[in-house]
């Protein structure tokens, strides 16, 4: 298969796995791929594993792209092998103890605990709330929220007539979710 | 009682980390003395989740019919690489399966490179071939004591060692550089670990002190991760654009049988004349 030559900077690269754009997802594919694909499956993996390792690896990428905390200091081929690597060592290294039981996973302090399971319980909710509000409500969180884009960016993204008119939608969505969720509680 | 919307953009600033400091202050005492507050709080925490958990969904799905695509000839194409000349795969944690992959990572590079336009500089070049060494040489385990090899070290040191290296791998190569800077002193014993110090340098912008640590493990009798040392001394002079260097260093590679970077140097050498 004939490769596509190399036609976008770092900066196009991360802002295409932002926006899940398809040419660059190929790109993306097509580059890096094949060098965790062998990193893999000569040591021990399979294709499928492959697959996850490099999947998780991109994942890994665009949370560091979004985190204001982190520099990507090499480019994103190098980081995502780096990420790779340690991610299949580390599994490797798991099923290695698993075949040698004995270490104790500590507990979580109890108080943290709780928090977790009421949070996971909204979660729980509000995963099966974000179908029932529409495509245009669930655009406007994924972009806002996952994405972290501003609401002028929101508004070119998805052909709306500006930032303001993307604020007061996201607001009445929320007040949305906000009565399926109470009722929803109440009638269960 | 109801929220009002300047407290929803309150919120939502506060969970997407772009509050001032007054305003977290702010949300954290009304999370504490308003319990209408602190529900919607929780509940927008749930949302940001929510929507955090779709825009994953949707990226992996997008990734995975790239995959569908994509990935049976890629893969295909890599089976063939392999078969044609690069051997058989052998276990983890054994040092050979590195000179295998990053050598078949870089041949599929050299494949791109070919399709490419031929007015390469020598940092194009860089990039193209650069894959960082993987750590082959500091093992860490929780309550892990120093090991054989880093008999040299106290406890702490090799503690701060082990630091750096976790940096080095998830690629933060400021931090793994400055930590390697700090903790490693240039003796015959710390080559391997002036082999990833000088990586880390040369990934942070600090070429210069990269080229020293690779010459000076690159001159010695005999060292750790050695053959690396001049690999990666090839590289740095690339990045640094100094070409005739860089060819020097190739040519002494390819011209060695034994030496596990031949063919790539081979490779590089034909693509920078």
């Amino acid at each position: 298969m004939k490769k596509k030559k190399a036609q976008y900077n770092d900066q196009q690269i991360l802002e295409g796995i932002r926006s899940s754009d398809d040419e660059i997802l190929e790109y993306v594919y097509q580059q890096y791929y094949p060098m965790i694909y062998k990193m893999v499956v000569t040591n021990s993996g399979t294709s499928d594993e492959a697959r996850d390792i490099f999947q998780e690896g991109i994942m890994v990428l665009y949370e560091k792209f979004l985190d204001k905390n982190f520099e990507l200091t090499c480019s994103p081929r190098t980081f995502l092998y780096s990420v790779c690597s340690q991610t299949w060592l580390n599994k490797l290294n798991r099923q290695k103890k698993r075949e040698q039981p004995g270490e104790e996973i500590p507990d979580q302090p109890e108080d943290s605990e709780h928090k977790k399971e009421e949070s996971d319980h909204i979660h729980f909710w509000m995963k099966q709330l974000l179908q029932q509000v529409g495509k245009s409500c669930r655009d406007i969180l994924v972009k806002k929220y996952y994405e972290k884009r501003r609401d002028m960016e929101i508004a070119r993204d998805l052909n709306l007539s500006g930032a303001d008119y993307v604020k007061t939608q996201r607001y009445r969505c929320l007040k949305q979710l906000r009565e399926l969720y109470t009722s929803m509680v109440k009638n269960y | 009682m109801a929220i009002s919307d300047k407290d929803i953009e309150l919120i939502e600033r506060y969970l997407l980390e772009e509050a001032t400091t007054e305003e977290k202050e702010e949300v954290d005492r009304r999370i504490h003395e308003e319990p209408a507050f602190s529900e919607q709080v929780q509940f927008m925490r749930g949302v940001v989740r929510a929507a955090e958990n779709a825009g994953k969904e949707q990226l992996r799905k997008k990734l995975q019919v790239k995959h569908e695509q994509l990935a049976p000839s890629l893969e295909q194409e890599s089976e063939k690489e392999r078969d044609a000349g690069q051997g058989k795969s052998v276990p983890l944690y054994q040092r050979r399966w590195l000179y295998y992959a990053t050598g078949i990572a870089a041949l599929l590079i050299v494949g791109l490179f070919v399709l490419l336009p031929s007015n390469n500089t020598g940092n194009s070049l860089y990039n193209n071939y650069f894959e960082a060494q993987p750590n082959e040489l500091v093992p860490y385990a929780r309550g892990e004591q120093v090991p054989a090899g880093f008999g040299h070290l106290s406890q702490e040191e090799y503690n701060l060692i082990v630091r750096a290296m976790k940096h080095y791998e998830r690629g933060n190569y400021q931090e793994a550089s400055s930590l390697f800077e700090e903790n490693v002193r240039r003796s015959a014993e710390n080559a391997g670990l002036i082999v990833y110090m000088a990586i880390s340098e040369m990934e942070s912008g600090k070429t210069q002190q990269a080229i020293e640590n690779l010459l000076y493990v690159n001159n010695l009798k005999e060292a750790t991760l050695q053959d690396e040392a001049g690999w990666y001394l090839a590289m740095a002079y690339l990045k640094d654009n100094q070409q005739e260097k860089a060819r020097n260093r190739l040519r002494d590679i390819a011209e060695e049988s034994q030496h596990p970077y031949r063919d790539r140097a081979s490779k590089l050498l034909k693509e920078l004349k």
